[in-house]
């Protein structure tokens, strides 16, 4: 049946929406540039072509490759293992896997300080990146793997070819837009990173750049490095949008589904249970033990006062952030679900560039742009929340707009013709619909605003401290066993909605 | 009286090259009759349907309900705004309410008496009395189309309007549901188009049947006179099988290797023709002297349809069984038998192109 094009306007409500975000999103995007090009162009150009600068560029984008490496290797790897092997306790594993994705990374890298002080560095850095971060190729490439259709790999067999031939010509390219996604991810994620590399003290691009704001009057330089930064990110981000390619991967035809055969280890398969579990020991086990043995030692010399009152700080932001989050996301969700078009793909793009800025950069360009034009909110709660919906508004979008999608429009046509106008409609019936979807939102915003924290630095209310800076300033000082009880309530209040995100999004797949 | 008037409605979408939906279509709904738009996957009908919702803008062409002008280039009424009830092709309830809540979504004060009274009626008319507090997923299809309609029915829609509504349900609860489907809407006074693919459906349910194509309404008029009388083979196709015989024409007639045969055609004929009909009337007759010879026979329950070769062509003809005797008993492949046709052909054709 022809599915009719919508080319219905949208209504202005929506586009109102969307414009507010576009606007909220491009104003760091345009300020950074403004404020580095301020004392114009010689001296933009003179910091930038610096071999400092160079080195600084370098160094982060090698440890972007490097991370990004060893994610997309062990993030396919163990996907497929828990998908398609009789690897034992695949049930456990694949949940378990996914966990790390709950740990901040200075949680991270302060348990690994803590236990291997000699790891400094660029090894320290690496390791820890790439024990939590490589979740974010793993978990798309489950999904992908469980979308995947067995019968190609089954016919691919049956005509002669072996397991391993399979497995590089159909199964990893079945995988490869789920893993192109996911290296992207990582890849951004690390060259933004900026609280493992300062705790590694590894001298990174977004390292120097928050020292050299903090450091002198003359912010030229920081804002230059931070141009530097986001054009550092626009390259995986074309090479992505380049090579992910259209390829058809998905299931052409009907037919039922079928589980595909498993493939059996024999030999390997207790080694390989043993790499599985040593990953996880990496990457969990590490951090988990830290946090227990500091805790021990730690826990005199607390004052418990500060842990409640970051704590209910970093609830309040995070909660205030998810709540602005969904608000603004709802309509361009609907925009991009209901009215797909120019405009919908526009905002969307937009917000999406957002998640791609480095979280320094946007604190920076909105501190500049709030001593310049916005000192009532400068330093003010409202002014963090923007940034945090800055940074995280992508989250959202994402989630609503997958289940406002989902939600049948012709849902909304019934409901119109029973007599309700479209507001109406959209409340009772649509993100009535779209409820879990949102709820989706809310939690991977709060999460994510919970853990943040260069944005949280730069543009937190004087007095004001959360989980995030209470660590960060208590490692800062290299005073691991006071950082213990914040990194304890940070990873709790973190790892709950995480729990139940990475299950339902398991037993989806 | 409240009819529904649809004069001159033009529609595309853009494209390359638009896809023009609509071209100059012209209906008229009497008020209290059923309608049918019957048309392939493309042609329009749906487009159609959702112009006369109010979902799509006509771009040219006004649509009249009653007095009021819903959709012209000066006006263009929200669906909200239209009284229309919709019972779209399936899964169309809402999730998260239950059966009663669905019925009486489009209507006013939900908590009144009178709504109360009113979602009761409908479920005892669609057969569903005692299940208002079930979810949609625990009705099965059939039930879910019937909600569907009462739904639609509720608040005495100015035109129900139903988009293919049986093609998700199993052949042997389509039948039944039309009937019934027909009997409410009756018993309810309202006024429908049912949009279709299916001719049994639109022949059954709708006293006018309006044979849509690429965007044209080409002919509208009872089922039974499209069946027998459509104005071209694309047409006929669409309404039903056909089998063609070739003859030879000869003034009003024609002659054909089952004898010379009435035809209505223009003014005389001369020349080959080919002669269509419905394959239930190309009788078989122990009466007449063998002209054929069978080629093929399938067995379809309550008749077989017999492949004969005659002459230079190969036709197909439905003979019932409804005696009971065994069909191998009376004919097998290779016979020679004596047919006849019944009746006038549906369909002439002067141009001998094959199709």
């Amino acid at each position: 049946m022809l599915r009719r094009v919508r080319r219905a306007h949208p209504p202005l409500a929506l586009l109102a929406g969307g414009g507010l975000a576009s606007v909220l999103v491009l104003v760091p995007i345009t300020y950074i540039v403004v404020r580095a090009t301020d004392r114009g162009w010689q001296t933009f150009a003179d910091t930038v072509w610096r071999q400092r600068t160079l080195e600084l560029l370098v160094r982060s984008v090698g440890l972007a490759v490097v991370v990004t490496t060893a994610s997309v290797v062990i993030g396919v790897a163990a996907a497929w293992l828990v998908t398609s092997s009789d690897l034992p306790g695949r049930r456990f594993w694949r949940v378990a896997l996914a966990m790390p994705l709950a740990l901040p990374s200075y949680i991270a890298a302060w348990a690994w300080i803590g236990w291997r002080p000699d790891l400094v560095g660029f090894d320290g850095a690496a390791i820890v990146l790439t024990s939590i971060s490589y979740p974010y190729v793993y978990l798309p490439v489950l999904g992908a793997l469980g979308r995947a259709d067995p019968a190609l790999a089954d016919v691919a067999r049956s005509c002669g070819r072996g397991p391993w031939w399979v497995f590089v010509r159909v199964t990893l390219r079945q995988v490869r837009i789920a893993a192109v996604g996911g290296a992207l991810l990582v890849m951004l994620y690390v060259l933004s990173e900026f609280a493992a590399v300062s705790i590694m003290r590894y001298e990174s691009l977004t390292k120097v750049i928050y020292s050299s704001y903090r450091a002198s009057f003359d912010r030229t330089p920081a804002a230059a490095l931070g141009c530097v930064l986001v054009a550092a990110t626009m390259v995986p981000l074309w090479f992505a949008v380049r090579f992910s390619g259209s390829g058809r991967v998905a299931r052409v035809g009907a037919g039922s589904t079928r589980t595909a055969a498993t493939v059996e280890l024999r030999r390997l398969r207790w080694p390989i249970t043993g790499c599985v579990a040593a990953l996880l020991g990496f990457s969990l086990g590490v951090p988990a033990w830290n946090l227990v043995r500091w805790t021990g030692r730690g826990s005199s010399t607390t004052t418990w006062n500060d842990v409640a009152e970051a704590t209910a700080t970093t609830l309040g932001l995070a909660a205030a952030a998810a709540a602005a989050a969904v608000i603004i996301a709802i309509p361009i969700g609907l925009l991009s679900a209901r009215y797909a078009g120019r405009c919908a793909r526009a905002v969307t793009a937009l917000a999406y560039a957002g998640h791609a800025l480095p979280g320094i950069v946007v604190a920076l360009s909105l501190v500049f742009f709030g001593i310049r034009y916005a000192n009532a909110i400068y330093q003010r709660t409202p002014m963090l929340v923007g940034a945090y919906v800055v940074i995280f508004l992508s989250l959202a979008i994402g989630a609503i707009h997958g289940s406002i999608a989902q939600a049948p429009p012709i849902l909304d046509e019934v409901a119109r013709s029973s007599g309700r106008r479209q507001v109406t409609v959209w409340f009772s019936v649509t993100l009535r619909l779209a409820a879990p979807g949102i709820g989706t939102a809310a939690a991977l915003v709060f999460i994510a605003t919970s853990k943040e924290l260069p944005a949280t630095l730069l543009l937190r209310p004087i007095g004001t401290d959360t989980l995030a800076t209470q660590l960060w300033s208590r490692t800062d000082a290299v005073n691991y066993a006071a950082a213990a009880p914040y990194a304890c309530v940070l990873v709790l209040i973190a790892c709950i909605p995480t729990a139940l995100l990475t299950r339902a999004s398991v037993t989806r797949s | 009286m409240s009819d529904i008037i649809i004069e001159h409605v033009s529609k595309s979408y853009a494209g390359r090259p638009p896809v023009r939906a609509l071209e100059g279509v012209d209906l008229t709904i009497p008020h209290g009759s059923i309608v049918a738009v019957l048309g392939r996957s493309g042609c329009g009908k749906t487009t159609l349907l959702r112009t006369i919702a109010g979902f799509e803008r006509p771009d040219a062409g006004t649509i009249w309900f009653g007095r009021d002008e819903v959709a012209s280039n000066r006006r263009m009424v929200a669906p909200e705004r239209r009284r229309v009830g919709i019972v779209p092709q399936e899964g169309a309830l809402f999730p998260h309410l239950d059966v009663a809540a669905n019925v009486a979504f489009a209507l006013r004060n939900r908590r009144s008496r009178e709504s109360r009274d009113r979602v009761g009626q409908l479920l005892e008319s669609v057969g569903l009395a005692g299940h208002e507090r079930r979810r949609p997923h625990e009705l099965s299809g059939g039930q879910q189309q019937r909600v569907a309609l009462a739904r639609a029915l509720a608040s005495h829609p100015a035109i129900l309007l139903l988009d293919e509504p049986f093609t998700a349900l199993d052949i042997n609860l389509r039948a039944q549901l039309r009937a019934d489907v027909v009997a409410i809407v009756r018993n309810e006074g309202a006024t429908a188009m049912i949009v279709s693919h299916d001719p049994a459906e639109a022949m059954s349910m709708a006293d006018t049947v309006a044979v849509m194509r690429a965007g044209r309404l080409v002919q509208t008029g009872s089922g039974e006179d499209l069946y027998r009388r459509p104005v071209d083979h694309e047409t006929a196709v669409m309404l039903g099988e056909v089998t063609e015989i070739s003859g030879h024409g000869n003034g009003h007639r024609a002659t054909t290797p089952l004898g010379d045969i009435d035809i209505d055609v223009d003014g005389s004929v001369s020349g080959p023709l080919r002669l269509v009909f419905r394959p239930e009337q190309i009788v078989f007759d122990e009466g007449v002297r063998a002209n054929g010879v069978i080629t093929g026979i399938q067995f379809h329950g309550s008749d077989v349809v017999v492949t004969v070769r005659l002459g230079p062509d190969s036709v197909r003809a439905r003979w019932p069984i409804g005696d009971g005797r065994p069909h191998r008993e009376r004919w097998l492949v290779g016979d020679a038998v004596g047919l006849r046709a019944a009746g006038r052909p549906v369909l002439v054709r002067r141009d001998l192109r094959d199709h």
